[in-house]
């Protein structure tokens, strides 16, 4: 299982390179708490409409904080030339991709964390109640999003505006995992009943296995030379 | 001639084929009951729809097609495609809130069509967009097949996914196309301009196509002077 | 007031399609030039040194 040993060094690697230096998992927690503030301003919302805007938010704040990882993970790689080194090497371009994926959902999962209790102590709402449902569905939802931002994060590292460039990328073709997981997660959170909560679950799900698997399938020429 | 069609055939029979179609919209179908004048936009909006979306399709064989056999034709194709769908899609979106606003009182909702149309008017720009930014030319025909693929992948499922959102989040459904009740007159005017402007489509492609094979001779005799 | 919106949206759609065949045929035109002007240069770089 020499796949599996890679994916594993990979994401080892990945973690071990965040510990270090902190470039990227900081700056994305702290923006997604900016987000979620910046949001109590704006909208000052009464009981009611936090239950209808807090969906809405908690995606976005996931979504401009997933940006800011993406770009981070790959363009660490370039300064050091890494990805060439990890092109050339004899190993399974999948295996690459599990590996940055795996670290990437780590970093945006425990950031989407960060801001779930930021949310839940600034607009005094509890997640408890909906807690499964909700993990799925940010689970989900967040894989589709992470692997679309992994295959992106890749090409976007070739070209000369490469913060700009994944954005441009990510958010025509992640529009409808956000969407879809908002959705959900507003079922899950005002209570739907079960039936329709596990619909909007499905739905994520598949959505986001579909741009996991394509995104898995044609990495390999994201990394070619 | 190998190939009696050539560009200036194309170019006739497109020009030929826009006329008989405005003579057709004009001076053939009737008049809607209900919008007057203002639903003949229609012909022009339904088929320049119709076309945009055929073009990102093209982008897709044209990028599975370079993958799989690597042929500069192929991505030539896929890159000529995406640079006329999008100029296509432009005037869906221009024409679209031009024929509403009058028709329906508002410029724009997002109801299924419109949503859908706008989300592929981003994918053309994500993709054309990458082309212009990549910095090594030589991975420029790879990156961009796997976006065109993921794109298309994209398109699909927004065609499928915007059918479920609408039945949960009723909006008011403007378009035409769907008339039962559609004089006949009006379905032969639409596919006469809809053979027009995918005529129009294929001539713009060959000229684009053409416009990156002279370009290509440029670059390798530069590559071929400097070596 | 109804027939602003018609002609406004085909004079757009005639005008989108005309700018854009038109700066096609003008990007041909100067790619032609230049592969033409250093396809003579070549060539006049050639004959010297055949002799």
């Amino acid at each position: 299982m020499r796949s599996l040993n890679v994916v594993w060094a990979i994401f080892v690697k990945d973690l071990r390179v965040e510990w270090r230096s902190r470039e990227t998992f900081l700056p994305m927690c702290v923006f997604g708490i900016v987000v979620v503030f910046l949001f109590n301003f704006a909208f000052e919302m009464a009981r009611e409409e936090t239950l209808r805007l807090l969906p809405g938010l908690l995606w976005i704040a996931f979504a401009f904080s997933g940006i800011l990882g993406f770009t981070r993970s790959f363009a660490a790689e370039r300064e050091n030339a890494c990805l060439e080194g990890l092109t050339l090497a004899p190993i399974d371009p999948g295996a690459i991709f599990a590996g940055k994926l795996l670290a990437n959902l780590v970093f945006l999962g425990v950031t989407e964390a960060v801001v779930v209790f930021a949310a839940a102590v600034w607009y005094n709402f509890s997640f408890l109640p909906s807690l499964g449902a909700l993990a799925a569905i940010v689970f989900f939802g967040t894989l589709g999003y992470a692997a679309l931002g992994t295959i992106f994060g890749a090409i976007a590292a070739n070209t000369r505006m490469r913060e700009v460039m994944l954005p441009l990328l990510q958010f025509p073709v992640a529009f409808w995992v956000l969407m879809l997981a908002v959705d959900a997660t507003s079922d899950a959170l005002r209570g739907a009943p079960r039936g329709e909560i596990a619909r909007g679950v499905f739905r994520v799900a598949g959505v986001s296995v579909v741009f996991a698997v394509v995104s898995f399938l044609l990495f390999e020429y994201a990394l070619e030379e | 001639m190998r190939n009696a069609f050539t560009p200036a055939v194309h170019l006739a029979v497109t020009l030929a084929w826009l006329i008989v179609a405005l003579f057709m919209i004009f001076l053939y179908a009737p008049q809607e009951l209900t919008m007057g004048e203002v639903q003949r936009i229609f012909y022009v909006h339904f088929s320049c729809a119709i076309t945009a979306l055929l073009g990102y399709c093209f982008v897709f064989l044209g990028s599975m097609t370079y993958l799989a056999r690597r042929s500069r034709r192929a991505d030539d194709f896929a890159h000529a495609a995406a640079e006329v769908g999008f100029v296509f899609c432009c005037a869906v979106l221009v024409t679209g809130p031009l024929w509403a606003k009058p028709a329906w009182g508002i410029w724009w909702t997002w109801d299924a069509r419109l949503t859908s149309t706008f989300i592929l008017w981003l994918l053309y720009i994500a993709y054309l967009m990458l082309r212009v930014y990549l910095v090594n030319p030589g991975r420029a025909e790879v990156l961009s097949a796997v976006v065109g693929i993921i794109g298309f992948v994209d398109a699909v499922i927004d065609y499928m996914a915007i059918r479920w959102w609408r039945t949960q989040h009723p909006q008011p459904v403007i378009g035409g196309g769907s008339g039962s009740g559609l004089d006949p007159r009006m379905w032969q005017t639409a596919f006469v301009t809809l053979g027009a402007f995918l005529c129009l489509y294929g001539y713009l492609v060959r000229q684009r196509m053409a416009v990156a094979e002279t370009r290509r001779d440029l670059v390798a005799l530069r590559r071929d002077i400097a070596a | 007031m109804v027939n602003t919106y018609l002609f406004l949206a085909y004079s757009l759609v005639w005008l989108i399609f005309v700018a854009y065949a038109w700066t096609l045929s003008r990007r041909q035109a100067r790619l032609r030039r230049e592969l033409d002007e250093l396809k003579a240069r070549v060539g006049r770089v050639d004959s010297p040194a055949k002799r």
